[in-house]
């Protein structure tokens, strides 16, 4: 399974990235919008997790992006403090989920990457 | 996480951390000579929030909180349009001098600074 992290902190970046390739994921990072939107058409993500403040291009630019894609990844958004309302517009603009990152949680982050994984 | 673990996402947090913190400063000190530059206000914004997240998430909360409340002030006036006055240029300098000191705490002790007098100095939202 191919998952795109497009996370510009690089804190978070080699957090997620390891953990996912420890358990045989293929991970792909982006730091910024654009470079995450051009990753998106080329490696076509299985799942993506999606940070909404990015440079460049931000994360709900490239929700409306997705939209009118046929056949577009599973999206994982990440969300932290003071993001509610955030993540109530990227849920409308088709994430399928969040998980708030102010909580580093790895199992958390892969139960609901499995339940989104299982749904294909 | 097992203790190796442990050890090396902490200096990874202290490392990109105190990284983020003097890309800040000058960016802080850049606003003052140019308050107009959208692209600033913009990328101040998401280095606050970076801090913030990266903080709380390994368990810093007035470290992130702080962050927080600063970030706030460009994400109102990025949503808004409208420039950051020189008084709030300087309250973020000063309140990234406290992320700072908390920073170098965390690396020193392995615990963050009480940050109370400087939380009550911003605004909550």
């Amino acid at each position: 399974m191919k998952i795109l992290i497009i996370e510009d902190d690089i804190f978070f970046q080699k957090f997620y990235s390891e953990k996912l390739r420890e358990l045989n994921f293929e991970v792909d990072v982006a730091s910024d919008g654009e470079e995450g939107f051009n990753k998106i058409n080329s490696i076509k993500p299985d799942l993506l997790l999606l940070d909404l403040i990015l440079p460049k291009k931000d994360g709900f630019e490239i929700l409306k992006e997705l939209e009118s894609m046929q056949q577009k990844p599973h999206i994982l958004v990440f969300s932290t403090l003071g993001q509610e309302e955030d993540v109530e517009k990227a849920k409308l603009l088709g994430a399928n989920d969040y998980v708030n990152k102010s909580f580093i949680d790895f199992d958390f982050l892969l139960s609901k990457i499995n339940n989104l994984l299982k749904a294909t | 996480m097992a203790d190796i673990d442990l050890a090396y996402y902490k200096n990874l947090f202290i490392e990109t951390s105190k990284k983020d913190i003097e890309d800040t400063r000058n960016n802080l000190k850049e606003l003052s000579l140019n308050p107009q530059n959208t692209e600033l206000i913009e990328a101040l914004f998401i280095q606050f929030h970076t801090l913030k997240g990266r903080s709380l998430s390994v368990g810093y909360s007035q470290t992130g909180e702080l962050a927080h409340r600063i970030e706030t002030i460009f994400r109102n006036a990025k949503e808004s349009g409208t420039i950051v006055s020189q008084d709030l240029v300087d309250k973020s300098l000063t309140g990234l001098d406290k992320l700072q000191k908390s920073i170098e705490k965390i690396a020193s002790e392995g615990t963050e600074l009480d940050l109370s007098d400087a939380l009550n100095s911003f605004n909550k939202e």
